[in-house]
């Protein structure tokens, strides 16, 4: 354990001496070294289960991928008493993930690799950037261990935000995953005029327009998210993640975020061995 | 009962149940063969079945110490990260030596924690449980010295690592520090109401984490491993009227593949009949 850092030997030559647009040199460096033509060396953020089961599924673990964006989100005028979609916003969010996004598949292109498994998308702020956030795209990069194909309708590699455990389960079950898709909508809500707030004080009711907004905001995220699904040729989208954030803006303006891996059929059946009932005795 | 009350004078059954009840209350002399582990019951286990056994708790810890209004500068931004790459080492050999004075093998469920303190003081400390390979799992090849191990993995993920045909070989850790200086970030923002990708901190940050991997991916490549699980992500952001910084820590294991390579787990699909906890309604 007291081993001191050293520079790693092996550089690949199959691989670009330039690195693809905004992707660092010290990323085409990184990757040299591990992927093809390096000495392979996996980085991998996934848990000793996660590993095992990727493994188990037929796939080899080749490294680390992420991508990243600072993005300066613009301004867009809210008027406040009318619930509306902020476009220059919904584009900004939008934007900068595919970025991050993009990124992370160039990196996982220099690698060789078939996919990229357990994406987290993050937002960070920083508090030298007033409506300016970082978006990072990051996943464990993998490729079949028999060879075989598995990029997506786009010709890239796969990408997913399913756990270790769950790719397993959905191999298992006669599904390959496709791609992350995701929709975005930031939506303004509107204030309340002082009459119907004072209309309604101490009343139980329904405030139709809040309703409305919040149903209209998440029903176009969705949308989105389906059709980027239809454009991978995906047979569905499973584990979605509907997320609703207000980011920096204060609290009528929210964006609402789905996101889900696209699948495929492997084979007609989707048989799987009956689960084994469990009762755990240690709840 | 305190054990340092002496018991009643006379013979009774009940003064004979106090005497025993005194020796039983005094503290066991630790002997030699005494091990101290925060493992659970289930990790104990686990580890014998694999044929380790615990040993004692063993620390380590470092500190560093430099200058971050200077971090914006040429080199600055290196020598910050190198004076915590080397508090972190200072700690990792203090806790090998730990584990070769009790003659254990490796230690595990490491947990690193990084404490700041004023004056730009940070000490580092690793603290996990040193087990030992039980004498009679002992193979022939498992003669010699060897660096000890270590992993922030638990006692159950050792377990199923080993099973699985690779050993832990060591925790490695890449740091990289981005350090702006404040009026350059200002400047570049301007009055801008577009959005537009900030194509020089992108470059900047984006660099920087690029640059802690590949320190980790070295510190692997040191180890002769096969690769690093568990790898996670930590950063602390340094925020001044001169700089802007943020400090990037990963921290992963560095594992080994045996010489039988992977070897199946085999898993099954299990379906859990306990109901999850109320959760419906709960927000109020």
């Amino acid at each position: 354990m007291s081993g001191e850092p050293g520079t790693g030997p092996g550089v690949g030559d199959r691989l670009p001496t330039e690195a693809p647009a905004g992707i660092p040199a010290d990323a085409l460096h990184r990757l040299r070294e591990t992927g093809p033509g390096g000495a392979p060396l996996f980085t991998s953020d996934l848990s000793v289960n996660e590993f095992l089961l990727v493994e188990e599924a037929g796939f080899t673990p080749l490294g680390l991928v992420m991508g990243s964006s600072i993005y300066q989100i613009g301004l867009q005028t809210r008027r406040w008493s009318r619930s509306i979609e902020l476009d220059k916003l919904t584009q900004a969010m939008y934007t900068a993930r595919e970025l991050a996004m993009t990124r992370m598949e160039e990196e996982a292109d220099l690698l060789g690799a078939d996919g990229v498994v357990g994406v987290r998308l993050d937002v960070n702020y920083y508090e030298w950037g007033k409506s300016t956030a970082e978006f990072i795209a990051i996943g464990t990069a993998v490729r079949a261990k028999d060879g075989s194909s598995w990029r997506n309708a786009e010709g890239k590699p796969f990408t997913s935000d399913l756990s270790g455990q769950d790719f397993w389960t959905l191999l298992q079950a006669g599904y390959a995953p496709l791609g992350l898709v995701l929709g975005t909508c930031v939506y303004h809500v509107a204030h309340r005029s002082l009459g119907s707030t004072l209309a309604t004080t101490g009343r139980a009711t329904e405030l139709p327009n809040f309703t409305q907004a919040l149903y209209d905001a998440r029903e176009r995220a969705m949308t989105r998210m389906e059709d980027e699904a239809q454009r991978l040729q995906a047979e569905g989208v499973v584990g979605v993640q509907l997320v609703e954030k207000s980011h920096m803006w204060g609290s009528h303006t929210i964006e609402f975020l789905a996101i889900g891996t696209g699948v495929r059929s492997l084979r007609p059946d989707h048989v799987v061995p009956p689960p084994v009932p469990v009762v755990s005795m240690d709840r | 009962m305190s054990p340092d009350e002496p018991a009643p004078p006379g013979g009774t059954a009940a003064d004979h149940m106090r005497q025993a009840l005194a020796v039983l209350a005094t503290p066991a002399r630790p002997q030699a063969s005494t091990y101290v582990s925060d493992l659970l019951v289930g990790e104990l286990v686990l580890l014998d079945e694999v044929g380790y056994e615990p040993v004692d708790l063993v620390a380590g810890a470092g500190s560093a110490s430099w200058n971050p209004q200077i971090a914006s500068g040429p080199g600055g931004s290196d020598a910050w990260a190198s004076a915590i790459t080397s508090a972190i080492s200072t700690a990792r050999s203090a806790i090998d030596r730990e584990i070769r004075e009790r003659s254990a093998d490796g230690v595990v469920a490491v947990q690193l924690h990084m404490d700041r303190h004023p004056a730009n003081v940070l000490t580092c400390t690793l603290l996990g449980t040193a087990i030992r390979r039980r004498a009679a799992s002992r193979g022939a090849s498992d003669h010699g010295p060897r660096r000890p191990f270590g992993t922030t993995l638990s006692a159950r993920d050792f377990h199923l690592l080993v099973r699985a045909g690779y050993l832990p070989v060591g925790i490695v850790t890449g740091v990289a520090v981005v350090a702006f200086a404040a009026r350059s970030l200002t400047q570049g923002l301007g009055l801008s109401r577009e959005n537009r990708e900030l194509t020089d901190q992108t470059a900047a940050l984006y660099r920087a984490r690029e640059i802690a991997m590949g320190r980790l991916d070295a510190e692997a490549r040191a180890y002769d491993a096969s690769g690093v699980v568990d790898v996670s992500f930590s950063e602390h952001p340094f925020n001044s009227v001169l700089v802007h910084a943020v400090e990037l820590l990963a921290i992963g294991t560095a594992i080994r593949r045996g010489p039988d390579g992977h070897r199946p787990i085999l898993p099954h699909l299990q379906l859990a009949l306990d109901d999850p906890p109320p959760g419906v309604f709960t927000h109020g």
